[in-house]
Order: structure tokens, then C-alpha cells, then sequence
């Protein structure tokens, strides 16, 4: 029995330590950020206090800032602190204000943002209900009467001003702002409300290991939401519901930051959470320090994990309809990745006992290359480039393993075993000796039946068994045919090689044959002609007999 | 420069202009009873400052190394005595230095990816304000006037307060894949300490007319300060240091 692990579809700062000056305009004031009409001000000396409270006070008296707020200093005596908001023509331009500290009626700090050059008519082409529409329509739902939009003067990062009726809508999950331009109806800025922040914290893997885990801090709790990492890296947790699994990878219904999981002391204790999440963001991390890759699409796709999608006290009920959620993982394309539960420790299948499947970096890596595929070669899921398309991902994710964890045998160590660390005892499937699983090592014992998709999971081993002798070399088995290997220490070599030819060269339908050519060419292209790299890929492709 | 180092170079300045001819000089014709005296010079810090702290970064511990040189402050003294019988006398004086220093940082910042790979960041900070005051109580032995030479040995209690910005973090700049950083600068917090010291010194006069001369200090101070850098942490430091000035002299 093995694994059918699948893919379902393919100034700055210009510190201008300005001087004192005895001329009153322009500004004084040490500037900490210039530009696009925008000053920063914090004016911290006697003469940078004196030049700006007198702006300060000019602009209150024109209606140019409006005082927002008074309070007394609750730590220090003596003190006040002024807020003030900048207006143009009566409307209030968005992030321009002032914080105005005083000491006995004098002016002891300022810090603020001014806003300057504004040229905008301050009479809204598009009214409040109309703008109202405009964003219902954009986001496909009514927005209620409670929500009261505001005008504003909204400087834009690329320059310049637009009037805006900015909209404070709390979605499925979210809280975003919206500003919808008073002038065109067109939404010129949006972003997330929501007050969240990075986190690292602990997670202790399936098998006990200690690992540091990105999430998000938000209300109080944390979520696996990754936002250090370029892309967003969400895991679900799908808290053993099968029906609904199927129904989000259906597009039934969509998941909110309420799916996330969640943990309350950031020391997080599920190893199935923890580890799809740590080891999806180590998947995006060897596909960029390696190949300078940016994800699954080289732009940075959000990767979606889903874990717990059945409970294994369960197996009974759903084990006919939801196998897959049990005993597999799968890759179900743009970016999501569904990670099985595993079967309970007193159920064994094949003679071996399953864990959660996302506790394996090389599983978790052999996924997610599946959408590196997706987004580049796209290999057709059947007959040999299909079987191209899983050894891509066998060999990616033997990789992975190998650039983060030491070599070696057994737990939480690199080899080129398929899932080892899960599926117990053996793994999967082995790019050393194929036959351990009864999966050839060689094209002459090639399945050539219809089941698998003609083979898609079984043939994978005869290129995937290339890659490995093309780097430890060795003898096949079958053919007798030893190779030269270009050495453990040099396999970022033969990474390359393969990631270049399997991403960048080969078409959609590619066969063996046409696999073999295309890694030549790339051990070529990388190396040059005849380079210890292109003999060993050659040698090797022929040991497994390919030609 | 330094607003002390302006006042020094005023005091000289007044003091050479306002210094007549020594031909024209007058040896005193008995010793005073009082004298005052202001003198601007340098103060050399009493010994570098190190602090060592870490707190939690990264599910790991941050460690921070500071290393406050030793470097000289602009120095106002102003002092005035009293002489009590004969030879001794008591006298009082207060001294400031302020100026801007350097601290000198080194962080270890956790990896905020995978343990036991942390990015090492230095820099250094220049715009370290630190100022000190003292207030110098004296016993003083006056050696019997040798001409227009007068001599001040003197010691006491002090009292020195000192305020001093202390490094509390560093920011770093760091960018995905984090395996790098570069030192962004230091986080730091002024704060304020006193304690009781002692100073010791030899205060010289030349006398160019009967009550007005030039002199000059050398006094060495120091107390031990405990700088309350965050909650539960405290940073030793020796306050004081070798005090030398020159200035006015007014004896009457």
C-alpha cells in the first residue's frame, strides 16, 4: 500500500537639523520625513518648538487644524496634550494631525504630520448614498445605514490628493477601510482594519521537537497566520468536519480568519497545526534561497493549509467517502493544501501505522511543489508526465529535507525516503531503491496499466531514482549500470538541474525522454558542457533506462 | 562645541585680557578671608561604562552589550571658601558637565524563523547626552602664600548627580529571509541617580593685582551611581573623574 499523495488540478530622512532661524516662514521644525507634500514634524528644541507652535497656533486660528482632543498628562504633572486634526476647506485630510505637548500653558514637544499643496475641489461629485452604492455593489453587499461614511481629503502614496468618502466595513472576518473617490466613484485605497500584529512563537512538532512558528497576534489569542514571510501562509483548522472541508474545496463557502487555528499562549501543542504551518513556511524558504523562487507562482500566492479535516475517531463513518482526509495529502491547486489526520494509533493499513501527514517536511514540501508545478510546467496528470509531475515533487521535497534538516536515518533527519517520518515503519516511497515498495527502479518495469492514472505515483521512482543516483551514485539494480554521483556535498548542483528543467524547459506532456533531454540541457546551461554534473544526470538517466 | 567648552574659552579669554603686566603685579599683603572662583575645563569620566542585558526576543533571549567610552566633558566649576583659623578653611563648590557622548552597541537578535541562529548587529550611537553635577563640600589646607602663588589643598564629601542616556534596545532593519540584519540604532532612556562621593583637589592662584588672580583646579571625584535603566535592571556607574580647569579668582 502506498501513499497517493496528489494534485487534484493542476530621509529620507533627511534629518534636517534646520538652524535657528530668525525668519518666521517657512517651516522650522527638525523634519523627519519630506516628501509628497508631506512633512513630519518633531520639533524637540526651543527653536523648533517656538517656530511650529507659532504655525500651530496660526493654523488653529484659520480652521486649518482643529483641536480633536485635550487631556491632562495622567503621569507627569503639569502637563497637557493638545490633538489636533488638519482640514482643508472643512474636510479633513486623512492622517494629517498634530500632538501638541504643553508645560504650564508652554509648548514642551510636538510631533505631527502636515499635509501641504493640497489642490482638491471640496465639494463631492458623488454623494454619500451614491457612494454608499458604488462599494455595495464592489463588495457584493448591502452596507448598512449604521455605517456613516466620512469626507476626506486622502493623500495618495503616489502623490497628490483625492477627495474620498472613507467607508469602515466589518467583512467576514475582517475590518477593512475603504476610500471611495467623491470625484470618479473608483476605490482608491483599502486596507485591513483589523488591529493585528506579527508573532513568533513556540510550537512543539508531532514528534516533540521544538520549533519557532510565525503567526499573528489579534484579540488576544494567536492565529496561524504567517506575515513575515512575503506571501500570506494561513492554516486552517477544519476541527474534524469533513462536510465542510469539501465544501470550501468545493467553493461552496469560503474560510475566515475564524477557521484559523488559534492558541491562546502562543505555545502551541497541536503538532498538526504546528507543523503544516512551519513547514509550509520552510517550503517557501528552500524554493527562495535556493532558486530565488517566490512560491508557489513566483509571486507570492497566499498557501492555504487545511489540517484536522476529519477526526480519527471517526474513521469509521467516514473513511469510505473521505479517504483521502484519513490516509493521503493533497495538493487541490491555487495554493491549498489538505493535510490527513492519520488513523487512529490501534489502526494499521498496510501493516504500517499513520500519523498526521503534515508531520513530515518532506510531505509537506512534496505538496506544495505540486503547485510549483501547477504555475509552471503544469505536467499533465497521467501516464509518464504525470509520473514526471510526482517525482518532481518527491525530489523537491527530499530536498527540502535535506537543506534544513541533518542527513541521516530516522525522525526528523534528511533521507530520500517519501514520508518516513509519518508512515511508520518505512514511509512511502524511496528514490534509493524503489523496489522496497514494490515501485520500479528502471523504465523496463514501467506500470503501464490505467490505475494510478497510468501510473502517476508507481512510475515516479524511475526519474525520481535518476536524481538520486545522479547525486550519491551507485549502481541500479536493474540494469547493472553504475553511475558517478556529483556528491551529497554538491547537490544544490543537481537541485538546480532538475528545478530548471522541470520548471523552465519542459512542456506540459513531456515524457521521460523528453525529461532527460531537458535536465541535460539545464546541467548544460548551469555547468556547462560536460561538466560533472551533466555526465552524472546523463549516467544516471541511462542507469534507470531512459534514453 | 560644547557650551562649556564656549564658557572655557570666554573665562580664558577674560582672564588673559583682564591679566595686566606682571611688572605691575602686587603681592598680597595678608592672607584672605574669602575667596570665589569660577574656572571652565574638561572632566575625563572616571572609567568606560559596560552593560550587558537581555530579555526575551524571538521565543529566545536578545542579548545586548553597550560599551560607553571614557571621554572627556566640558566642566563649570564655581566654588567659594572660607578661611575659618589660621591655615584652614572650608569652601564649597558646584560643578557641571553636559555634553554628548557614544555608546558603542552590540546585539545578538534572535532568528525569528529557527533557533540558534542569531544575527549579530553593532553600531554606534553618538548623540548619548550625559551630564553630571556636582556639589563638592571642602576642608581646605591653604599653603602659606609664596608670593603671588597661592596654594589649596582641599577634600571632602560630594555630592553627584548624574543624568545619562541609557541604551534600553537597538532596532534593527531586517528584511525577509531574516538571516541578516544591520544595526538601525539604539533605543535608549534617559535617566537620573545620585549619591554621595568624594573629591579631592589642589586648587593653584596667581594673584596679578592684591585680590585678583588667574587659578587653576585639578580635583579628582567620584561616586558610585546606579542608573535605573528599566524595571530591575540597573546600570553601575562611576561618576566623576579628573576635574581640571583654569579661571578668575577673587579674594577678599
Amino acid at each position: 500500500m502506498y501513499l497517493r499523495i496528489r494534485a487534484l488540478s493542476a530621509s529620507v530622512v533627511a534629518i534636517v537639523a534646520l538652524t535657528i532661524s530668525l525668519v518666521p516662514q517657512p517651516i522650522h521644525g527638525q523634519v523627519g520625513e519630506t516628501g509628497r507634500g508631506r512633512t513630519t514634524i518633531h520639533a524637540q528644541t526651543t527653536a523648533d518648538r517656538r517656530s511650529w507652535t507659532s504655525r500651530i497656533d496660526t493654523m488653529l486660528r484659520s480652521g486649518e487644524l482643529r483641536l480633536r482632543q485635550t487631556r491632562d498628562d495622567p503621569l507627569v504633572p503639569d502637563r497637557t496634550h493638545e490633538r489636533a486634526d488638519q482640514y482643508y476647506r472643512g474636510v479633513r485630510v486623512f492622517g494629517g494631525d498634530v500632538a501638541r505637548q504643553l508645560r504650564g500653558g508652554a509648548t514642551e514637544s510636538i510631533f505631527g504630520t502636515i499635509y501641504e499643496g493640497i489642490d482638491v475641489d471640496p465639494s463631492p461629485a458623488i454623494d454619500e448614498d451614491r457612494a454608499r452604492e458604488i462599494l455595495a455593489t464592489r463588495l457584493g453587499h448591502e452596507i448598512g445605514d449604521r455605517i456613516v461614511p466620512e469626507l476626506v481629503v486622502l493623500p495618495l502614496d503616489a502623490g497628490g490628493y483625492a477627495l474620498t468618502w472613507r467607508f469602515r466595513v466589518v467583512e467576514r472576518g475582517d475590518t477593512r477601510q475603504y476610500f471611495v473617490d467623491a470625484r470618479t466613484g473608483a476605490t482608491r485605497l483599502e486596507y485591513s482594519d483589523r488591529k493585528t500584529q506579527a508573532a513568533v512563537g513556540r510550537a512543539t512538532g508531532m514528534l516533540g521537537d521544538s520549533k519557532k512558528i510565525s503567526v499573528r497576534a489579534a484579540s488576544g489569542q494567536f492565529q496561524t497566520r504567517d506575515d513575515l514571510r512575503p506571501p500570506t501562509i494561513e492554516t486552517y483548522d477544519m476541527k474534524g468536519d469533513p462536510v465542510r472541508t469539501n465544501n470550501f474545496l468545493d467553493g461552496r463557502i469560503n474560510l475566515s480568519s475564524n477557521d484559523l487555528a488559534s492558541d491562546s499562549d502562543n505555545d502551541w501543542t497541536d503538532g498538526a497545526v504546528g507543523d503544516a504551518h512551519i513547514y509550509a513556511g520552510y517550503t517557501y524558504d528552500y524554493y527562495f534561497k535556493r532558486f530565488g523562487r517566490k512560491g508557489l507562482n513566483n509571486a507570492d500566492i497566499r498557501m492555504q493549509n487545511l489540517v484536522h479535516p476529519v477526526r480519527r475517531s471517526d474513521v469509521q463513518i467516514y473513511i469510505d467517502d473521505y479517504e483521502d482526509f484519513f490516509v493521503n495529502a493533497f495538493y487541490d491547486g491555487g495554493g491549498v493544501m489538505v493535510f490527513g489526520e492519520g488513523l487512529p494509533p490501534n489502526v494499521t493499513l498496510g501493516g504500517q501505522t499513520w500519523d498526521f501527514l503534515a508531520g513530515s517536511l518532506d510531505v509537506v514540501g512534496h505538496e506544495l511543489s505540486h503547485g510549483v508545478t501547477e504555475y509552471s510546467a503544469n505536467l499533465i496528470y497521467r501516464n509518464e508526465s504525470g509520473a514526471l509531475n510526482e517525482a518532481f515533487s518527491d525530489i523537491m521535497g527530499t530536498s527540502i529535507e535535506f537543506f534544513f534538516q541533518p542527513a541521516g536515518s530516522g525522525p526528523l533527519h534528511a533521507d530520500y525516503v517519501m514520508g518516513e517520518d509519518v508512515v511508520r515503519p518505512g514511509g512511502i516511497r524511496s528514490l534509493i531503491d524503489p523496489g522496497v515498495f514494490g515501485d520500479p527502479d528502471h523504465y523496463s518495469k514501467r506500470f503501464l496499466g490505467s490505475a494510478d492514472n497510468g501510473g502517476v505515483h508507481i512510475n515516479s521512482t524511475i526519474p525520481s531514482h535518476a536524481f538520486y543516483l545522479a547525486i550519491e551514485g551507485g549502481t541500479n539494480r536493474t540494469s547493472g549500470i553504475a553511475v558517478q554521483g556529483i556528491g551529497g556535498a554538491n547537490r544544490e548542483q543537481m537541485e538546480k538541474v532538475f528545478y530548471r528543467a522541470f520548471t523552465q524547459l519542459m512542456p506540459a506532456n513531456s515524457t521521460f525522454s523528453v525529461a532527460r533531454a531537458a535536465t541535460i540541457q539545464a546541467a548544460r546551461d548551469l555547468y556547462g558542457a560536460n561538466s560533472a554534473a551533466e555526465r552524472a544526470v546523463t549516467a544516471a538517466w541511462t542507469a534507470v533506462g531512459v534514453n | 562645541m560644547t557650551p562649556p567648552a564656549h564658557l572655557l574659552i570666554a573665562v580664558l579669554a577674560v582672564s588673559f585680557l583682564a591679566a595686566p603686566s606682571p611688572a605691575f603685579a602686587q603681592a598680597p599683603s595678608k592672607p584672605a578671608r574669602f575667596t570665589i572662583g569660577v574656572s571652565g575645563g574638561i572632566q575625563q569620566a572616571a572609567e568606560e561604562v559596560s552593560d550587558h542585558f537581555s530579555f526575551p526576543k524571538n521565543v529566545e533571549t536578545e542579548t545586548i552589550d553597550v560599551k560607553y567610552p571614557k571621554q572627556p566633558w566640558g566642566l563649570i566649576d564655581l566654588g567659594a571658601s572660607y578661611r575659618v583659623w589660621k591655615s584652614l578653611g572650608v569652601g564649597v563648590a558646584v560643578t557641571a558637565t553636559t555634553g554628548k557622548g557614544k555608546a558603542e552597541v552590540t546585539a545578538s537578535v534572535p532568528h525569528p524563523f529557527f533557533f540558534n541562529q542569531p544575527r549579530i548587529v553593532s553600531g554606534t550611537d553618538n548623540d548619548i547626552a550625559h551630564s553630571e553635577t556636582g556639589v563638592h563640600l571642602q576642608l581646605q589646607y591653604l599653603v602659606p602664600a609664596t608670593g603671588h602663588l597661592h596654594f589649596v589643598l582641599e577634600g571632602g564629601p560630594s555630592w553627584l548627580t548624574v543624568d545619562h542616556e541609557v541604551v534600553t534596545d537597538v532596532t534593527v532593519t531586517e528584511s525577509y529571509p531574516y538571516d541578516t540584519a544591520a544595526f538601525g540604532g539604539a533605543v535608549t532612556k534617559s535617566t537620573k541617580a545620585s549619591a554621595v562621593g568624594f573629591n579631592a583637589g589642589i586648587d593653584v592662584t596667581w594673584l596679578f593685582v592684591e585680590s585678583v588672580g588667574v587659578g587653576g583646579i585639578v580635583r579628582y571625584t567620584r561616586a558610585d551611581i546606579d542608573l535605573k535603566a528599566v524595571e530591575g535592571r540597573s546600570l553601575a556607574m562611576k561618576a566623576g573623574g579628573l576635574q581640571g580647569g583654569i579661571g578668575i579668582r577673587v579674594l577678599f
